[in-house]
């Protein structure tokens, strides 16, 4: 009996060891696999491809496509598109305004929507897969991406003189706002990719706020907050030590980053580092348009010294290198949180509307290092690049033009952010809009679950500065008021949106690989103490240059010089 | 079944199979036969039926997607495709070798790895001789249960779990550390302690399934031997010396080997999910250079050099260690 049971547990080792191998090989064999994504996908695209060539010649030749009123096309024509899904959003299938355009136009949208972790990723796979869509609508496509698909591989059709034809909306935004359409002309003279201009400064300036319940507590009132470094610096201890949130406890985190990388906090690059005089950690333009690397800039010094201060007084999040946004709101939930980034206030802390005009936005900060003006910088650009793109594919790029089109006119950009009235808005006595609520659903979470991508996804349209100010909202209204008369006056931009020719895109691409990765390590190392600022100093300015950072200077310097030539 | 397969009556199986293990000298006279390649495997057909499922997988799966590989000599484009796209030598390597990470990327690679192939052989091992002597078979089955339980947990979850215990403020360990009135430890923010965390949370997880294996080989070791000792007088710690070790030998040998294979192969989803900004310098391996280089930046071809370099270095410390073993104990894969 016991040998029997002995005889089993053998074999069954023996089957074990056998499988052990068998993975061993797999695990080998495991990276050359190509993703069955890709698979998926060319399947799916040899099925449509066959669909399209049943309805031949849908443009412009049959007469189908109409080049003025709607619908766009008398015949329904079916277009592919890839844009990058949010995930507060609903299937595009289902949201209203691509229902709404395919009932107006005529021209039915198949979709492919990534998501935001995955979705470069399944961008470049499409490419290389040659399972690309008809259009990229969302599909952020950033310049070196245009100049790569567009200039060099002629993926993305030139859709310059679709402009002139059929998009008199498009004209007139790059009328309306000079310097948009040097900033979206490849070097080849083409635009490849239509961007979204939003010319509300709320749109692209970083709102940081104070948690107000502890300003209450600490009496600190609007006018009294922090204008310099150092009152900043004290503000924060307060908030530290006199415990705010009247918990008993230590447990206040006075400034925290939601980013697991200091570099890309827009509280410490946009408010702390322009007041000692650099506008950017990385590359930026200084006032006579000059092209500068921050970190080797003298300053920079006294700016990690200063988060370091920070940092070893528990002033700034000591886990921000793990934290992530979900981790951050959980702690501003719990009222831990007094100095944070968020779209509103009501995002982050557990108020509500009301509550929050109590909570202030960030007040522009200066220094000796700026001879005593408040400097800022903000971390979007009113452009927001590559937001629809036509492919060599789309069977009739004319109609996705004046589809697009739509979307720049004022009805269109405000049809494709807010959908249709009655459903999420409608107007108020007072002639502005106020929100419909719906039962169970945060108002956001009803937009873009139901109406439209453009809610999370950067979509194409041009939205005017008055829109923001349309809403019969006073947090909105308290909101554009502090932000033109505290923010604006003080900002700068970092770097303007330019392109660059594809050898300098290729050589840049290749010195940001270890140039970024290590600005981002080092720059934590130094704030949290594992690197030694003083002693250390050298060494990372030797570093930076071994890694070529002033070859990269150059190519920038040559970049933003055909820009701002352009632009004359 | 190891005897079994031995004496098969087609020994060409056991190359074609490649991972069948052979021991010493027993199996030659298998191979004396007559008659030539083609009749031999017409003579016992059936089992190469049973081959055919195995080699198509590898063929398709493994062989098929290498012409990819040629990537790394080129400058890939994606609309000229891979045999279209311009040949540019050894480019990539170059810049490869020339890169500011090139010598951080091998030993923080190399590092954690042996140091978890050193740990991940030595625990089962002893955790399986330790169940051996277990006399109480309730508690034995337990305690397997027990260590085999984590193994089960996916690596995702793993690491969101290690992420929450391990925090420097709020983390579970943390806690416990600055109740007892000690200094909070940065165990993912300080970068001396990234190999430790990585090697000591794989012991915890993979140390129970991994011997299982060595359970079932010592299972397998006749009663008699020990009976025979136990008359000579040997302890248990002889018996364990000198009856429970010899015959784990070969197991140990050809589990060793394999885990060498994979020496500069560190677990990719592991490492990207413990890592970050501030543990970088001792986290970032190959394997994910490769993966923010190649997938996130698309520099494809760039990736694909590393990638290839990887493998190259991987075979070659396979077949090295594979010839050693068997010069050394008579033990090898082929």
């Amino acid at each position: 009996m016991k040998k029997q049971q002995k005889k089993r547990i053998r074999s069954l080792g023996s089957i074990l060891l056998v499988l052990a191998m068998a993975f061993g090989l797999t695990a080998c064999g495991g990276g050359e696999k190509t993703s069955p994504v890709v698979e998926n996908g060319g399947e799916k695209e040899a099925g449509d491809t066959t669909g399209k060539t049943d309805e031949p010649g849908t443009a412009g030749a049959d007469g189908n496509f109409n080049e003025e009123g709607y619908p766009i096309v008398n015949e329904a024509v079916t277009v592919r598109i890839m844009g990058l899904k949010h995930p507060i959003q609903g299937e595009w299938k289902d949201l209203k305004f691509f229902q709404k355009m395919e009932e107006m136009t005529g021209i039915s949208l198949e979709f492919d929507t990534p998501a935001l972790d995955v979705f470069e990723e399944k961008k470049s796979l499409a490419i290389t897969g040659d399972t690309y869509p008809d259009v990229f609508f969302g599909g952020m496509l950033n310049t070196n991406q245009q100049v790569e698909w567009g200039m060099t591989e002629g993926i993305l059709i030139p859709l310059n003189d679709l402009i002139d034809k059929y998009a008199p909306n498009v004209q007139a935004m790059f009328e309306a706002n000079p310097g948009v359409k040097a900033s979206v002309t490849a070097p080849d003279g083409n635009i490849y990719a239509l961007p979204q201009i939003n010319a509300a400064p709320i749109a692209y300036t970083a709102p940081v706020w104070y948690n107000g319940s502890w300003l209450k507590a600490l009496n600190v009132t609007e006018d009294q907050l922090p204008k310099d470094l150092d009152a900043f610096y004290d503000l924060l201890v307060r908030f530290r030590k006199e415990d705010p949130n009247g918990n008993g406890a230590e447990d206040e985190i006075p400034l925290s980053l939601v980013s697991g990388d200091i570099l890309g906090s827009e509280t410490t690059e946009c408010f702390i580092l322009p007041a000692f005089g650099i506008n950017g950690s990385k590359i930026y333009v200084d006032d006579n348009g000059v092209v500068k690397y921050g970190a080797m800039e003298e300053n920079y010094k006294e700016y990690l010294k200063y988060l370091k201060k920070l940092y070893d007084e528990k002033l700034l999040d000591n886990d921000f290198a793990t934290a992530d946004s979900v981790s951050v709101t959980a702690q501003a939930k719990d009222n831990q949180v007094g100095l944070t980034i968020a779209a509103i206030p009501q995002n982050m802390w557990d108020v509500d509307t009301e509550q929050a005009k109590e909570y202030p936005i960030i007040r522009v900060l200066s220094s000796e290092y700026t001879g005593g003006k408040p400097v800022c910088t903000y971390p979007n650009s009113p452009i927001q690049q590559g937001t629809f793109a036509i492919t060599d594919k789309c069977q009739c790029p004319e109609a996705m033009m004046r589809w697009v089109d739509y979307l720049y006119s004022e009805e269109g950009s405000l049809y494709i952010h807010y959908g249709d009235e009655g459903d999420f808005w409608e107007f108020a006595d007072s002639g502005l809009r106020k929100h419909i609520e719906h039962e169970g659903m945060a108002n956001e979470e009803y937009r873009g679950g139901k109406i439209t991508p453009d809610c999370g996804t950067p979509c194409p349209k041009w939205v005017r500065p008055e829109t923001e100010g349309s809403w019969e909202d006073p947090f909105q209204a308290i909101r554009i008021a502090t932000t033109d008369e505290q923010i604006v006056p003080y900002m700068k931009e970092v770097f303007p949106q330019t392109y660059f020719s594809e050898s300098d895109a290729d050589r840049i691409t290749v010195i940001k690989t270890d140039l970024d990765k290590y600005m981002k390590e080092t720059v934590a190392g130094f704030v949290v103490g594992n690197l030694d600022i003083d002693a250390q100093w050298d060494e990372f300015q030797a570093t930076l240059k071994q890694m070529n950072v002033e070859e990269l200077i150059s190519m920038y310097q040559t970049s933003y010089d055909n820009w701002a030539a352009a632009n004359k | 079944m190891f005897c079994q397969t031995e004496v098969v009556q087609c020994p060409s199986s056991q190359q074609k199979g490649g991972f069948f293990m052979k021991r010493g000298k027993k199996r030659t006279y298998a191979v004396r036969r007559k008659g030539g390649l083609g009749r031999r495997i017409l003579s016992c057909w059936q089992l190469y039926v049973f081959l055919i499922p195995t080699l198509v997988y590898f063929v398709i799966f493994s062989y098929g997607p290498m012409y990819g590989v040629q990537i790394a000599f080129r400058d890939f484009s994606v609309r000229k495709g891979i045999w279209g796209s311009r040949w540019v030598g050894l480019e990539h390597f170059q810049r490869f070798f020339d890169s500011y990470y090139f010598s951080q990327l091998i030993k923080n690679t190399l590092h954690i790895s042996i140091y978890s192939i050193i740990v991940g052989f030595i625990l089962p091992i002893l955790l399986a001789l330790l169940v051996n002597e277990l006399r109480n078979g309730k508690f034995k089955s337990i305690l397997q249960t027990v260590t085999y339980a984590p193994y089960f947990i996916s690596t995702v979850v793993f690491c969101g779990m290690l992420t929450i215990f391990l925090n420097n403020t709020n983390g579970l360990f943390n806690q416990i550390i600055v109740g007892l009135g000690g200094k909070p430890v940065g165990f993912l923010t300080d970068p001396s302690l990234f190999s430790h965390v990585f090697v000591w949370s794989g012991a915890w997880q993979g140390t129970g399934w991994g011997s299982i294996i060595y359970i079932a080989a010592l299972a397998g070791i006749d009663e008699q031997l020990y009976e025979a000792a136990k008359i000579d007088g040997a302890t248990r710690l002889q018996r364990i010396w000198h009856i429970n070790l010899p015959h784990l030998l070969p197991t140990m040998i050809t589990l060793l080997i394999l885990s060498c294979g994979s020496l500069l192969g560190v677990g990719y989803e592991k490492v990207f999910l413990l890592q970050n900004s501030l543990n970088a310098a001792t986290s970032e391996v190959i394997s994910t250079y490769v993966y923010k280089a190649g997938l996130v930046q698309a520099q494809y071809s760039f990736a694909t050099a590393v990638g290839l370099f990887n493998s190259v270095i991987n075979f070659v410390i396979l077949i090295l260690v594979n010839a050693v073993a068997k010069r050394i104990s008579d033990t090898s894969l082929w």
